[in-house]
């Protein structure tokens, strides 16, 4: 339950706030999922931080974290990967209040748009003093949580190529199991796999294409859950990669 | 905390807690136009409102977090043209064309799509149908289908952009909202009959006006929560409430220590109810994880919440049943064991059986004899959840003359009214039940569900009381499509003729009985009664069903939309489909062969009658075979069928096109005992209240009951008042089920009209007869306002209803009428699909759906298409992504509509209803039933298509990713 409603004009204010210790204070982005907490917690708005923008910036895209799903998605276009990922994750007002750092915070497993982001390797810069983390070691640590701090920034590499694919029940339904592959100019990839438990897992990382299948199933022998059995997801996750590895050879 | 909102251009200031969504804030202010679909996740979007433009779930902002930005409701979108003296700017073209182009059901997501589509065209004034499906894809509709709404918004932007006039405008959403029709010619001459009149409560629906069981304001309104088991299956040993009743704020804490112990039912059904009694409001032991532990009734929802927190118990947990299988085995858990549980017929709840069914028709085993061929196999059907956008919903209170007026979201307020009678210790007429509009019901409703909760502890407090669901309540302890396991045999000769069909059910009813008998008989006695045989066979078809219904610690099962039969033809159609391709016969003509014919004998009705006598039915009016032939032409069958090069996909070799087609049957009411009333009385303008008590659970029944109103009087819909339901003010209809409304009630209101009418003529013929000749009453003509004479004179309906009221020989002119049928006449459908399969991973895209239809004679095209489109992607979810599962100790893993996903506006398949009508004589105009049947067909066609696609058998549905590959593995 919120019991205290702070709406900070800078970041300085925003910090104060979230280094209390009493009452529990968190950040709030769109608000879709804190407001339903049923733990006695106080929130600060951020949207007065002036987050809210995207930036091309040399070799990266920079995202401010209170930018909207829906904002991404008009920037990056619905048959971009990153748009699929955010239509079969939220209809449109969902999208329209959602943020990216509440994204990245509070999705899980079956997300496709977190697929995506893993794939593509993003960076998370945190307030105060703009420090870093990857993808993969948010996604490894973020149960235990972090104080005092905010997502300020998304960054993600702008030259590389982008596949995507999932299966669910229904077109836009929540993958069962999904598939994302970022191939580098140099010609290195990336894969994600997503669609069951806690985080999206890393399916493959290198330049040994012909591994890709082996990594992808070995990466997929323990994802039974209550939605698939492991059998199934190792064969269709290996069917996946293939596909959209060989639709980035082909440039598509 | 004090905020100032900008709602609707309004600075409005609110004092509130941090907590407070800007939905309770906005709710608490009378803006009821936002709904409450009970998500925890926002999924559904009913409590759309506009944030600087953009479409928001206000369910899931804070109210804190809006101050400082422009709210737009649906309160300052439009309103009425006319109000009285004073003029306004009217609707908004976008609630104009949701009225005109049907695109309104049950309404209670009308207001979010409004709202969502106008910011979509205030930024893009001319979009495509993509743009507009995107704009909807935040709000769940469970009635439309989405195809009229997509419509709507065309038509609003077409009107906007100047692409069309205002008197253009209703022409073209006409010309594209209307379905195919085949017109019966007997129902030519009709003037409101077959019309395609606008709804009779769209206009309140489209503007969002407090039409709805929780959209009203009481004072000292207490809110009422349950809490709910945490385990499968055990007693109470201790329960402890002290803390709980203790918390300020908290007016009553309630468990089986505190109430009556009264064993009822919640099946909303007729007297004698066709099934056990198991269950009570409160009960010291507890069969599935969300059963009733105890009622809490406190100031706020968060102190009620906070008080189901306090309360303390201990369980004595005992062994638990989940597995149908393993119900009536020696030594399975005993649900029941309590000694007041009454038997219904063959029930026997130390076998764990709710009810029995064994119907032998003909000599079936005579029959596989004279087969040449035997088919068998096992199939399976899953709990699948009604998923209506309003939750069930409940207010009661005690009125000035002490009598419990329950104000509650329910399909059968006359059968609450009775059974609640004895759960509150009260007699019948001391209740009084008051049906608002219905945010959806699908059968969830004929259920007696948390009515009895709001009810105790209003007596139990003196005060008012609001009880509602929450989705995740909807999910763990609401009810669902009954699961079943089926095995079926058929006898076949090689010419294709059914010689025998035979179908064993075990079905599961979860921990209480609810509709246990009778959904399962529909099972048989609709899906079987389909295919009778030809030749010999047809004058006697040999027929078996046996079932066993059985109790298992999840949640009940209960009535869902097509009440059984669904789950029939599944199995029925998939073995239709494996025997035709299997003797190498075309599907379609080795159906018909075997189907029922007009003239036939209705094979259960000598057999089977929902647990009352049976008596024989002649089927009178089949219009399936000209069904499969529009069908067959609007899904060009003949260019895809069996053409190899359609089936495969250029450039994409995993891929694969299929198509498949289901015949499928239901029934119209229940004959001999469901019965139907209405009244209807003249006002001084020539219009009319039409009183009944049939619900419109937003199926569009008010309108088309109006309409055979207007039919019979001679004026327009629009001078019909629908006033529904009441149990103090309207006359007894045994509510909204078994495809009954138009047929039943319709004809009640038929004849009460046609009472009315007759002293309209007769006062006409006096008042006409004045002037210059002797008029007979027999001469006079109802139509356009007036009553003519022969001669061509006429009064209007305003002077007759003056003249009676006010001048000469003063009488109220009414009438008043019930229905009850001997017959229960079957609508029949061919449904048609078309999907791609991915035979790598299993993935099925349903591409296209064709639904022909033979209900009768439509009444009103635009409700009637709408209810097909709707049912039909109900019926899809039902074919690939709906199911209910639990876990070993019974726990839901569905809890919201993220998890039970429920289709979208932007993921839909292209689809196409068409309307075959027949003219039904048992009925006043040729009308049959329309609301359940596109409920059978869909999942067995696509399940039907995607055989013909890569040649995957499947014997369970919903053909999830998983299930196909395997499938198409196993052929291999």
């Amino acid at each position: 339950m919120i019991i205290e409603y702070h709406r900070p004009k800078d970041e300085s204010q925003a910090l104060a706030l979230l280094n209390r210790k009493i009452p529990i204070t968190i950040p709030l982005g769109g608000g879709t999922v804190v407001s339903k907490t049923s733990q006695e917690v106080a929130v600060v708005d951020l949207q007065f931080l002036d987050l809210n923008y995207i930036r091309e910036e040399n070799k990266t895209i920079a995202i401010g974290s209170m930018t909207t799903l829906e904002e991404m998605l008009s920037y990056f276009g619905k048959e971009s990967a990153i748009g699929q990922a955010i239509v079969i994750d939220a209809g449109k007002n969902i999208r329209c209040m959602a943020t990216l750092g509440g994204s990245v915070v509070s999705n899980g497993g079956r997300s496709a748009l977190l697929t995506v982001l893993k794939a593509l390797g993003i960076e998370i810069v945190w307030k105060p003093g703009d420090k870093v983390t990857d993808i993969d070691t948010w996604l490894a640590s973020k149960d235990a949580g972090r104080f005092g701090d905010f997502i300020s920034e998304i960054r993600m590499p702008k030259e590389v190529q982008v596949a995507f694919e999932s299966v669910g029940r229904s077109p836009l339904d929540l993958p069962i199991i999904c598939c994302a592959v970022t191939r580098q100019p140099n010609g290195s990839l990336r894969l994600a796999l997503g669609g069951f438990g806690e985080a999206p897992i890393l399916g493959y990382e290198g330049n040994a294409w012909g591994d890709v299948a082996k990594s992808v199933g070995g990466a997929l022998n323990a994802a039974g859950d209550e939605w698939a059995s492991a059998e199934y997801r190792v064969e269709a996750g290996t069917i996946l990669a293939k596909r959209l590895i060989e639709a980035l050879a082909e440039g598509k | 905390m004090n905020i100032n909102l900008d709602i609707n251009n309004c600075m409005i200031p609110f004092e509130i807690q941090p907590a407070v969504t800007l939905l309770s804030v906005l709710r608490g202010a009378g803006y009821f136009g936002a709904k409450f679909g009970g998500c925890k996740k926002g999924e559904c979007g009913a409590c759309t409102v506009l944030l600087d433009g953009k479409p928001v779930n206000s369910c899931s902002m804070l109210a804190a977090q809006a101050e400082g930005h422009k709210i737009q409701t649906i309160e300052g979108i439009g309103q009425h043209p006319d109000q009285g003296w004073k003029k306004t700017e009217g609707l908004h073209p976008l609630q104009q064309a949701f009225i005109e182009s049907g695109a309104i059901q049950c309404g209670y997501c009308t207001p979010a799509m409004v709202l969502s589509t106008k910011s979509l065209i205030d930024k893009s004034p001319e979009p495509s149908e993509e743009d507009i499906r995107d704009a909807l894809s935040g709000i769940l509709c469970r009635c439309t289908g989405y195809q009229k709404p997509v419509e709507a918004v065309r038509a609003a932007a077409a009107l906007m952009n100047g692409s069309v006039t205002l008197s253009e405008f209703s022409d073209d959403i006409k010309a594209n909202s209307m379905p195919q029709m085949d017109l019966a010619p007997e129902a030519e001459g009709f003037k409101s009959v077959g019309k395609p009149d606008i709804k009779v409560d769209a206009m309140k629906l489209v503007q969002g006006k407090a039409a709805f069981t929780a959209d009203i304001d009481i004072k000292d309104l207490l809110v009422a929560r349950v809490l709910h088991s945490p385990v499968a299956h055990a007693r109470i040993k201790r329960i402890d409430v002290e803390k709980a009743r203790a918390l300020p704020g908290v007016h009553a804490v309630l468990t089986y220590k505190d109430i009556p112990r009264v064993v009822f039912t919640t099946a909303g059904q007729s007297d004698p109810i066709p099934g056990p009694l198991d269950a009570f409001s409160l009960d010291n032991k507890v069969r599935f994880v969300g059963d009733r532990v105890a009622f809490v009734a406190a100031e706020t929802a968060e102190i009620a919440a906070k008080a189901l927190g306090l309360i303390d118990v201990e369980y004595e947990e005992l062994p638990i049943l989940l597995n149908s299988e393993d119900a009536m085995k020696p030594g399975a858990p005993i649900l029941h064991d309590e000694p007041e549980y009454q038997n219904f017929a063959d029930s026997d709840p130390s076998k764990n059986l709710a009810a029995e069914i064994r119907i032998d028709i003909g000599n079936v085993e005579n029959g596989f004899k004279e087969a040449d061929r035997i088919f068998e196999a096992d199939y399976e059907v899953p709990k699948v959840q009604q998923a209506h956008i309003e939750p069930h919903v409940t207010v009661t209170y005690w009125d000035s003359d002490d009598r419990l007026v329950i104000r509650t979201s329910t399909q059968v307020p006359f059968h609450a009214r009775r059974q609640l009678a004895p759960v509150l210790g009260l007699p019948i007429k001391r209740i009084r039940v008051i049906k608002p509009r219905i945010g959806g019901g699908f059968g969830g409703k004929q259920e007696i569900l948390i009515e009895d909760v709001a009810a105790h502890l209003t007596i139990a407090t003196g005060k008012p009381v609001v009880f509602g669901y929450s989705r995740e309540e909807e999910f763990i302890a609401a009810r669902s499509r009954h699961p079943m396991k089926i095995h079926m045999k058929t006898g076949v000769k090689m010419d294709g003729t059914v010689t025998a069909n035979e179908m064993h059910v075990l079905t599961d009813t979860g921990a209480y009985g609810c509709h246990a008998l009778t959904v399962t008989g529909n099972t048989g006695q609709k899906a079987m009664a389909l295919y009778v045989g030809d030749g010999k066979y047809r004058k006697s078809p040999n027929i078996r069903f046996y079932a066993d219904i059985v109790y298992t610690n999840t949640p009940p099962a209960g009535a869902y939309r097509g009440y059984g039969v669904p789950q029939g033809f599944w199995p029925v159609e998939r073995q239709m489909e494996t025997i035709a391709r299997e003797l190498n016969l075309d599907p379609i003509e080795f159906r018909l062969k075997n189907a029922l014919r007009a003239g036939e004998l209705q094979p259960f009705s000598t057999s089977w009658s929902e647990g009352r006598e049976p008596k024989p039915e002649i089927v009178h009016t089949v219009g399936l075979e000209r069904c499969v032939k529009l069908g067959k032409l609007a899904i060009d069958w003949e260019k895809k069928f069996s053409k190899s090069e359609w089936h495969t996909v250029a450039g994409k070799p995993h891929l694969r096109k299929g198509i498949g087609v289901a015949m499928v049957m239901q029934g119209t009411a229940i004959p001999y005992l469901d019965m139907g009333a209405a009244s209807i009385k003249i006002n001084e303008d020539g219009s009319f209240n039409l009183l009944i008590g049939a619900t419109d659970l937003g199926t569009g029944s008010d309108t088309v009951l109006a309409q055979m109103a207007s039919e019979v009087l001679g004026v327009p819909t629009e001078d019909i008042l629908v006033y529904s339901s009441d149990t103090d003010m309207t006359p007894f209809d045994k509510g909204a089920y078994a495809s009954s409304t138009t047929y039943i009630s319709g004809t009640a209101v038929t004849n009460a009209a046609m009472q009315a009418a007759e002293r309209i003529k007769v006062r006409a013929a006096f008042m006409l007869s004045k002037d210059e000749r002797k008029v007979t009453t027999e001469e006079i003509v109802l139509r356009e306002r007036k009553a003519f004479a022969a001669d061509g004179r006429s009064v209007t309906m305003a002077e007759v209803a003056c003249e009676s009221l006010h001048h000469a020989n003063q009488e109220q002119i009414m009438g008043t009428a019930s229905y009850v049928s001997p017959v229960a006449p079957p609508p029949f459908a061919a449904q048609f699909a078309e999907v791609t399969v991915d035979i790598e991973t299993g993935k099925v895209i349903v591409d296209k759906l064709v639904m022909a239809v033979d209900s009768g004679v439509i009444v009103n095209p635009l409700t009637a298409s709408g209810q097909i489109e709707g049912g039909m992607v109900q019926a899809l979810g039902y074919a690939v992504s709906e199911e209910m599962v639990y876990d070993a100790k019974g726990r839901a893993r569905e809890r919201d509509l993220v998890d039970y996903h429920i289709f979208r506006a932007d993921e839909m398949p292209e689809m196409k209803t068409i309307f075959v009508e027949t003219y039904e004589p048992s009925h006043p105009f040729g009308a049959k039933a329309v609301a359940e049947i596109p409920m059978d067909g869909v999942a067995p066609a696509v399940g039907n298509a995607i055989q013909d696609a890569c040649g995957a058998m499947l014997y369970r549905n919903p053909a999830t990713p998983e299930r196909v590959l395997e499938a198409i593995k196993r052929r291999k």
